[in-house]
This record gives C-alpha cells, sequence and structure tokens, in this order.
C-alpha cells in the first residue's frame, strides 16, 4: 500500500517532470525573464528539493517492519514473531502491539543514542551489500552483543519493570551491560525451531501474504 | 557561447533531470532492498548531472 504521502510527492515530481521536459523542448521560453525564474526553479530548486524530500521518505521507509522483510533471509525472522509462546520475547512484543507493527525490526534494533539513527542506516547499506555480495551468516549475528540501553529505553520506569524485585536488585548491573537482560529473557527469534513451534494465526510482520 | 549552444545544453539537462526524477518517482512504489540504492545513485546522479549542467549552462554563457 502505497502512503497518500508518496502518492502526493508523485504527483508532484510528475509535475515537475513535465515542467522540465516543456522548458528543454520550448528553450525559448527562458529568453524572458519570467522564462529565467522559472527554468531556475524547475531545474535547480526543485529537483534538489524533490531529491533531499524523497532522501528523507526512503529513510523513513527504510524503518518499516516491510522493507525488512524485504529480504528473503529475513522472512524467519519475521515468522519467529507468531510463535504461540508468551516466553519468546520478540513474538510477545509483536503480538501484543507493545512495539509498533508497522516499525517491529526498527524498534528494537536501533541505538537509542543521539547518532543511532544515522548508524542503523548506515548499517542497513552494509546489509544491502552484504545481501547482494557477501555472505550471509546463518544464523544472522549482530554486530555487538545486545545492549540493554534498546530495552530499558522503554522498560525502564514501567510498572511491568519496577514491580520485579530482581530487576531493583540488579538495576546498576543492567544499566551498565554488566547483566544483559537476555539472560533470563533469551528466547529469541528461536528461527531454527520454528517449524517445531505452534504459531499465531495474527497478521504477517510487514503485511506479505 | 552561442543561443544554440545553451538551448541544446538546457534540452539535455532536462533530459538529465526528468530521467532522474522518473526513476525517483518509480523506487517510491517500489519495495525491495534495492530502492534507496537505485534512488540514490541512479536518480540522484540523473538529477545532480542535469542541475550541474544547467548551473555551468547559464554561468558560461
Amino acid at each position: 500500500m502505497i502512503s497518500y504521502v508518496d502518492q502526493g510527492l508523485a504527483a508532484i515530481a510528475i509535475g515537475l517532470i513535465a515542467l522540465v521536459l516543456l522548458i528543454g523542448y520550448r528553450p525559448s521560453l527562458t529568453d524572458a525573464r519570467g522564462g529565467k525564474v522559472l527554468a531556475f526553479l524547475s531545474f535547480f530548486i526543485l529537483p534538489v528539493l524533490a531529491t533531499w524530500v524523497g532522501t528523507s521518505e526512503h529513510l523513513q521507509h527504510s524503518k518499516s517492519t516491510g522493507f525488512c522483510m524485504s529480504c528473503h533471509v529475513m522472512e524467519p525472522y519475521g515468522q519467529s514473531l507468531r510463535i504461540d509462546d508468551p516466553s519468546h520475547i520478540p513474538a510477545v512484543h509483536y503480538q501484543n502491539k507493545l512495539i509498533s507493527r508497522d516499525e517491529t525490526c526498527y524498534t528494537c534494533h536501533t541505538s537509542y543514542t543521539m547518532f543511532g539513527g544515522v548508524k542503523s542506516k548506515l548499517q542497513g547499506m552494509k546489509h544491502v551489500y552484504i545481501y547482494y555480495l557477501g555472505t550471509v551468516s546463518d544464523p544472522i549475528e549482530l554486530y555487538e552483543p545486545y545492549q540493554n540501553r534498546e530495552c530499558l529505553h522503554c522498560h525502564d520506569g514501567s510498572r511491568s519493570f519496577e514491580e520485579q524485585e530482581l530487576h531493583l536488585d540488579i538495576r546498576g548491573e543492567l544499566a551498565s551491560n554488566e547483566t544483559s537482560c537476555l539472560e533470563c529473557h533469551g528466547d529469541i527469534h528461536d528461527v531454527h525451531a520454528l517449524a517445531d513451534k505452534p504459531m499465531w494465526s495474527g497478521p504477517e510482520p510487514g503485511g506479505a501474504p | 557561447m552561442s543561443v544554440e549552444v545553451l538551448h541544446r545544453r538546457l534540452k539535455l539537462s532536462s533530459l538529465l533531470v526528468s530521467a532522474g526524477l522518473a526513476v525517483e518517482v518509480a523506487t517510491l512504489f517500489w519495495s525491495h532492498p534495492l530502492t534507496f540504492v537505485a534512488f540514490i545513485l541512479v536518480g540522484g546522479t540523473l538529477v545532480g548531472m542535469g542541475v550541474l549542467l544547467y548551473l555551468y549552462s547559464i554561468v558560461s554563457r
């Protein structure tokens, strides 16, 4: 499903293409002062603006679950979000809408730091390179151990987190990554056991059929 | 530079810019890992070349 924003951008860009072609094939239009201004807008200002807005739109789209699922190697990871098991952490988050279903992967796999978003985008370009020109590891490995910061971004201060005494006892260790959240909540993307797991019949991640 | 040369460059510039914009629009409707790469490397390059050619045309007149 193409968003209304994308449809609007496409309509504007098509109008701009028509204008650029008109001036290109009738360059005498630029002889007049108004034509010069129009040419400056349609050959310089508007194309640069369109490219900038398009880049922003693509970067926004790259956060979507559907975009992540467009790589075949991600399909089992998407399927693991439908495992019908309350101890399977990604599935619980996806199925109970604890995170946005539109940005499921990005929500947990970005760094919640000042330049975390930029870092994620650069890593995304690296993913594309490896997907087409390299070898994808099986299972896919993270670049670095999963940081508690990504969990605590949402869970720190939440009632379900604060009411667990153990969480309070080891809060400092969690904050410093001395103890990983995954030591207790380690049932994550068990992609090699998908066939043996019961599956929830809810919506497919990324809207795939 | 003669008016004919300017017009010819404007025509070429318009082809480059419109081709680049067409590629950029097409990538908006395509959900694939390569969409952003196509947007920047193909669309962005064509638009960039067209813009630079236009700017060169008007300053070298």
